[in-house]
């Protein structure tokens, strides 16, 4: 199709509108034109008996002067028709354009809204992996605490065991020092009952008795240190 | 105005009997102008020869550019479709009307304002000062409503 004929296409939905119109003008035209020729047979009974042509020629212009006012107010009209139908359309298209630029606006104002909410749930799915990670270390450390405590409780169990070997062995040592104890104490009794005196004497015996072997101890090493 | 699609056949019949119609409107409108030529001539005497052969091809212009910009609309490459039929066939008959209206303006009404302003006397230059401005009017008139139904 021409451009001429894109034109004509636009033309034809814009026109669709104003048909109504525009037969009612070009009635009225009709009617100035039937109305001009009855006009002229009555112009041209009461002119004839007008001999002058000059009077019935300047009386037939002013007869004109009015048809073709009515008739260049008609045109007017219908050039004007023409205009309004083309302007209403337009102010129609702008109308539509202006709700659809504003349809527009709200879209990216929602697709902005939306990049900003896509933008927030990055970030937050940033921040999720990032807890995520840390709660992976968190658990990791918590079974290595359990472990450890596991192993604690273990050695402590080992260690506890341990003393309470120990404990078992001191308290058998025990028992036997106790019973050493009990016979050092009733030999200690025995002796207890001696008199101190004997005891003192006794002892001073065995000291010189030592003193003496001592000394005989000493002449003989001397002695022997001096033999050749 | 959404109208009812028809099918492919059914639009090809109608454009090609739109296209019909026009040559036939085409062919018998020569002999309109030829006449509203002559009729000039006979009001405005033998100076009028000139103004009717003017005021005949501008008409035959005017019409032949209507209806080949009409011929395309009802062609196969045309604005008429199957779904605007209504649309285009009013713009088919306000042409057809307007030609009506010359037609008869040529034939019946032009003659009869004459008959009713001839004076006793022949035809003087006087009433052609008077007529030739009125058919100018009139011609003004057709071309703008014309135009206004014309793609």
């Amino acid at each position: 199709m021409s451009e001429e004929g894109k034109v004509s296409l636009e033309g034809l939905q814009i026109y669709e509108s104003y048909r109504d119109s525009f037969d009612a003008l070009v009635n009225e035209t009709r009617l100035l034109r039937a109305e001009l020729i009855e006009g002229c047979r009555a112009f041209g009974g009461t002119m004839s008996k007008v001999e002058d042509d000059e009077i019935r020629c300047e009386a037939f212009k002013l007869y004109l002067r009015d048809i073709h006012a009515a008739h260049e107010e008609l045109t007017n009209r219908l050039s004007k028709l023409r205009d309004d139908a083309v302007r209403d359309e337009i102010a129609k298209r702008q109308k539509e354009i202006d709700a659809l630029n504003e349809q527009v606006r709200q879209l990216r104002k929602t697709e902005e809204c939306a990049a900003s909410k896509n933008g927030e749930i990055t970030s937050l799915k940033k921040e999720k992996d990032s807890l995520n990670e840390k709660l992976t270390k968190l658990e990791n450390q918590v079974r290595q605490r359990q472990q450890t405590e596991k192993n604690v409780e273990k050695e402590i169990s080992d260690k506890m065991d341990d003393i309470v070997g120990r404990l078992c062995g001191l308290e058998m040592m025990l028992k036997q020092r106790i019973g050493k104890a009990s016979k050092c104490y009733i030999v200690s009794s025995a002796i207890g009952e001696l008199k101190k005196e004997e005891l003192y004497n006794k002892v001073k015996e065995i000291s010189s008795l030592v003193r003496g072997v001592r000394k005989t101890a000493t002449k003989l090493v001397r002695g022997w240190n001096e033999m050749p | 105005m959404k109208e009812k699609n028809c099918t492919e056949k059914e639009h090809i019949e109608w454009c090609l009997l739109q296209q019909d119609k026009l040559r036939n409107e085409q062919s018998s409108f020569a002999g309109v102008l030829k006449a509203w030529g002559e009729s000039l001539k006979d009001i405005e005497g033998e100076g009028g020869e000139e103004n009717g052969d003017n005021l005949s091809e501008r008409y035959r212009k005017m019409w032949e550019e209507a209806w080949e910009t009409s011929h395309k609309m009802v062609s196969s490459e045309g604005i008429a479709k199957a779904d605007n039929h209504e649309a285009v066939s009013w713009y088919l008959d306000k042409q057809l009307f307007l030609r009506r209206e010359l037609e008869q303006y040529v034939k019946e009404d032009l003659p009869a304002m004459y008959e009713a302003l001839k004076p006793s006397s022949n035809v003087s230059s006087i009433y052609r000062e008077a007529f030739l401005p009125l058919n100018q009017m009139w011609c003004d008139s057709w071309e703008k409503s014309l135009r206004m139904v014309t793609f």
